[in-house]
């Protein structure tokens, strides 16, 4: 076997994970697109309305697995400059009035944590798409 | 057709032989759509060939808390019909526990189109949509209008202050979410006077809106209908969810000024815009806490539907144009 032969078997890295390829992500994409591929079929509106339906739960799911790490640390780095243990304690320090000398700063961090969450929910949803 | 089906048809002959003389029953089909009830759309055949073009609702599986409410709805629509709003004829409609085991309402079909993308879109509906918000104004009207004396039998629920009811429902759920606290934060320091108290359908949008090619045909979906302020419906239809996509404030095509207008001319009610912008971004909250109430039935097991598991997921949209809604509003809290 050549050099040349030897390079191209080469399988791409799996990246920093204990399982083999491939990952949940793949395996979630691969669904999506059995999926889509129905949705252009012979099925009844019925049955294609339950296939979009799935097929948006599969890509939350796939956005999910690939931003959660991210998203979690900013999530943590938000709730840390506000000195909140948790979106509980920030929940109920709004509600108590506990900003309200500070409308302008909490709503530009709260803005950060859910563009964050609808860019994984819905990212269709966006008005403006510099929001995301 | 499995044996589900054939215990369905069985059911509804049962169920219409007196009323309407069906002994068939054919083209049974379930409807796309509703994430808390079943609509089946069926013909019904007499001895004489004879066809009823009819709709069965029923409650779904599984959802405890709407359990029982078909036959109230059912007496709701009949009353709202005796007072010119646009609904469909009632044949039967009961709570009592039957072969299928959930309440359930039939009615008789009306053509028309309840899917709101097409409504907005397709040239099919350019003629009803060009009167669409004057023909919703003159529904809102007419159900508005309803004296209360002429409700005294139906059990219906007096909502005097919405904002409480919602906010005890969120805080009941357990589930923090910093932009509803800081929505109900600003509601509560900008209260509207009230309009109330009268019917108020609770749920009057596209999708619960039968729409033929002339306009309005039916409202439909009554099942949360109570006493309450009417501006509550006003500022329900402009919610973004129930825009569809469309460009306009109200329903996805009209303009809150145009809406206000028509409203004004058939109800003799002048609702100011404030008003109708505070229910607005009310609307905006409580189609949040029900997506994570409706989210909730998954996680808790109550129901295995994809659909209701996926509309937990539309909670950051709600959140989301909230803080739209409310970043030029915030100041005047501080």
């Amino acid at each position: 076997m050549s050099l040349h032969e030897k390079m191209d078997m080469a399988l791409p890295p799996r990246g920093d994970t204990p399982y083999d390829a491939p990952s949940a992500h793949q395996l979630i994409e691969a669904v999506n697109l059995l999926i889509s591929e129905e949705l252009g079929g012979e099925n009844s509106p019925t049955q294609k309305w339950k296939l979009r339906i799935a097929s948006n739960a599969l890509g939350i799911a796939s956005r999910e697995v690939q931003n959660i790490q991210e998203d979690r640390r900013t999530l943590r780095s938000i709730l840390d400059s506000l000195q909140m243990e948790s979106e509980k304690d920030l929940s109920e320090a709004i509600r108590n009035g506990a900003f309200d000398d500070r409308l302008e700063d909490i709503h530009a961090n709260l803005v950060q944590v859910v563009n964050k969450k609808l860019l994984v929910a819905n990212p269709s949803y966006f008005i403006d798409r510099n929001d995301s | 057709m499995g044996n589900k089906d054939d215990s369905l048809e069985s059911f509804l002959i049962r169920t219409l032989s007196e009323s309407l003389g069906v002994v068939a029953v054919s083209n049974l089909v379930r409807l796309t759509g509703g994430a808390n009830r079943e609509t089946w759309s069926f013909d019904g055949e007499d001895t004489e060939g004879n066809t009823s073009e009819l709709i069965l609702q029923v409650d779904r599986e599984g959802l405890d808390r709407l359990i029982g409410t078909c036959s109230r709805e059912a007496q709701i629509v009949k009353k709202a019909g005796e007072w010119n709003v646009p609904v469909p004829t009632v044949i039967a409609s009961s709570d009592i526990p039957n072969a299928l085991g959930r309440s359930f309402t039939i009615t008789r079909r009306i053509e028309g189109e309840t899917i709101a993308r097409k409504i907005l879109r397709d040239q099919e509906w350019e003629t009803a949509r060009l009167k669409l918000v004057t023909d919703c104004a003159a529904a809102l009207g007419a159900i508005h209008s309803i004296p209360l004396e002429e409700l005294g039998g139906i059990e219906l629920v007096k909502d005097t202050d919405s904002l409480t009811s919602l906010v005890d429902i969120y805080d009941a759920l357990s589930d923090p979410h910093p932009t509803f606290d800081l929505a109900i934060r600003w509601l509560e320091a900008n209260r509207p006077e009230s309009l109330g108290p009268c019917l108020v359908h609770g749920d009057f949008r596209l999708g619960n809106l039968l729409i033929g090619k002339d306009g309005l045909r039916a409202v439909l979906d009554w099942e949360i209908a109570h006493i309450g302020d009417p501006a509550a419906d006003l500022g329900w239809m402009c919610v973004r969810a129930w825009r569809f996509g469309g460009k306009g404030k109200v329903a996805g095509i009209g303009r809150y000024t145009n809406f206000l207008d028509d409203y004004e001319t058939r109800s003799g009610t002048r609702v100011p815009l404030e008003t109708l912008q505070w229910w607005e971004i009310f609307g905006t909250l409580r189609w949040g806490i029900i997506c994570l109430q409706m989210g909730g039935d998954f996680r808790a097991g109550r129901t295995s539907s994809i659909e209701i598991a996926t509309i937990g997921r539309r909670v950051a949209e709600n959140e989301y144009d909230l803080l739209s809604s409310l970043k030029e509003q915030l100041y005047e809290l501080a």
